[in-house]
């Protein structure tokens, strides 16, 4: 079962209309967009899982809603070849098949496209032989506030979330940064949020010398000017 | 369906262009943590904020472009208030909020205002179901405890005060640390004034 005890997010303003959190459009949604095991061939994947169970993509009321939100799991596999490994095999390979051609009488050499098309061979070979890693984020969408958080600071997670929620639900995710949050707030306050495009950056100290000390400290302890 | 927000239009810079904004607030609240450590809701509920044990420094004017100050409590150190005289701004910070008795902690990275290392107050012990729900409320409450200091921070920042503001950081950064204040040689005048209590 998952916990929030300890926990690293990044907050988003959803930018347009979702369905209802306990709706069957909703489940509907998240099951278009599921997570799908990678194929032989595929280098990577991502989709919507529960967040209790990173195997179970079955969505309703029960595995998603907690509390008043939403919360489900971001996928995402990813199967890479070892470039060492394919480097060490394709050498071999290329020594060997450039002896047998010696036997044969022919030249002790192996062509560019040869080895090209080895170089394929044996990446495919490989990536089939490569178990995925996996990862697993926790998603909570919190419909009343209009806010997604995504647990995790790790940039192709980001990612990942921002092109999957779009393709799931035509809306977009804009980062509560502090200039975004700040417009929010200016304007919940009944303020201007124009008056923060006009800020410019403040100097808080003349950087006038690592080290300098500050007044009220003996002299022997100020650094010499 | 969910009504669309009415906030900025996607597309946008979304620092708005504002990079330092971030640092900028983390830097006030560094200062106004140490001389006025409470904010308040407008339901009268009080949050009290605390520098914790790391604070991350940068500054592209001063010879070292970062600094990192880890253990014990850096934000009453020399070396906090050397950073900021050298030009540097606060960019992450570990820090701790209160509301009634709940304590979290957070590290808050300020360019793009993330949380990492969020520790929450243990929930009640109860089925596991619940305990999340807690956890999520939780989140909720520290996000809108941030969300004062940040709009505390905007309201003074846009405001004519602002200089003031800043004048009264400076002072504060001016004048020793602790740390500075404990290390310092006493001076003839305090050694006679402790050996006349004394006597």
């Amino acid at each position: 079962m998952l916990a929030l005890r300890t926990c690293s997010l990044r907050r988003y303003r959803i930018q347009g209309s979702l369905p209802a959190p306990a709706s069957d459009e909703m489940a509907k949604r998240l099951t278009d967009r599921r997570f799908l095991p990678l194929a032989a061939r595929e280098e990577r994947s991502h989709g919507w899982v529960t967040a209790d169970n990173l195997l179970v993509t079955r969505f309703d009321a029960d595995t998603l809603l907690r509390g008043e939100q939403v919360v489900l799991g971001l996928r995402m596999d990813r199967r890479r070849v070892n470039a060492r490994l394919l480097r060490a095999q394709l050498d071999l390979e290329v020594r060997a098949r450039a002896q047998a051609s010696e036997e044969a009488g022919g030249l002790r050499r192996v062509s560019r496209d040869e080895r090209a098309e080895l170089r394929q061979h044996l990446a495919e070979e490989l990536m089939k032989q490569t178990s995925p890693s996996v990862d697993a984020f926790t998603v909570v969408m919190d419909t009343r506030r209009r806010e997604v958080r995504l647990l995790t600071l790790s940039r192709r997670a980001h990612e990942a979330l921002c092109a999957l929620f779009s393709d799931t639900f035509d809306a977009s995710l804009l980062p509560l940064t502090p200039f975004q949050r700040g417009v929010e707030l200016l304007e919940e306050r009944g303020d201007r949020p124009e008056a923060l495009h006009a800020l410019e950056r403040t100097v808080f100290w003349e950087a006038a010398g690592v080290g300098d000390a500050p007044e009220g400290l003996p002299a022997s302890r100020r650094m010499p000017s | 369906m969910i009504a669309p927000s009415r906030a900025a239009a996607p597309g946008i810079d979304a620092r708005g262009g504002l990079d330092f904004l971030g640092p900028e607030f983390l830097t006030w609240l560094w200062w106004r943590a140490a001389e006025r450590p409470t904010f308040h809701h407008p339901d009268g509920s009080e949050v009290c904020v605390l520098f914790d044990e790391h604070l991350e420094f940068r500054g592209e004017r001063s010879a070292a472009r970062k600094a990192v100050l880890r253990a014990g409590v850096p934000g009453a150190s020399v070396e906090a208030r050397a950073a900021l005289r050298s030009g540097k701004v606060l960019v992450a910070a570990r820090i701790v909020i209160a509301r009634g008795e709940a304590e979290r902690r957070v590290t808050i990275r300020a360019e793009d205002l993330d949380f990492s290392g969020v520790r929450l107050p243990a929930p009640e012990p109860g089925p596991a179901r619940e305990r999340l729900e807690a956890q999520l409320a939780a989140l909720e409450d520290l996000e809108d405890d941030l969300d004062l200091c940040l709009s505390a921070f905007l309201k003074v920042r846009i405001s004519p005060e602002w200089p003031a503001e800043v004048a009264r950081l400076r002072a504060f950064v001016a004048t020793p640390s602790e740390d500075e204040r404990a290390a310092a040689p006493r001076t003839r005048v305090q050694a006679d004034a402790q050996a006349g209590a004394g006597a």
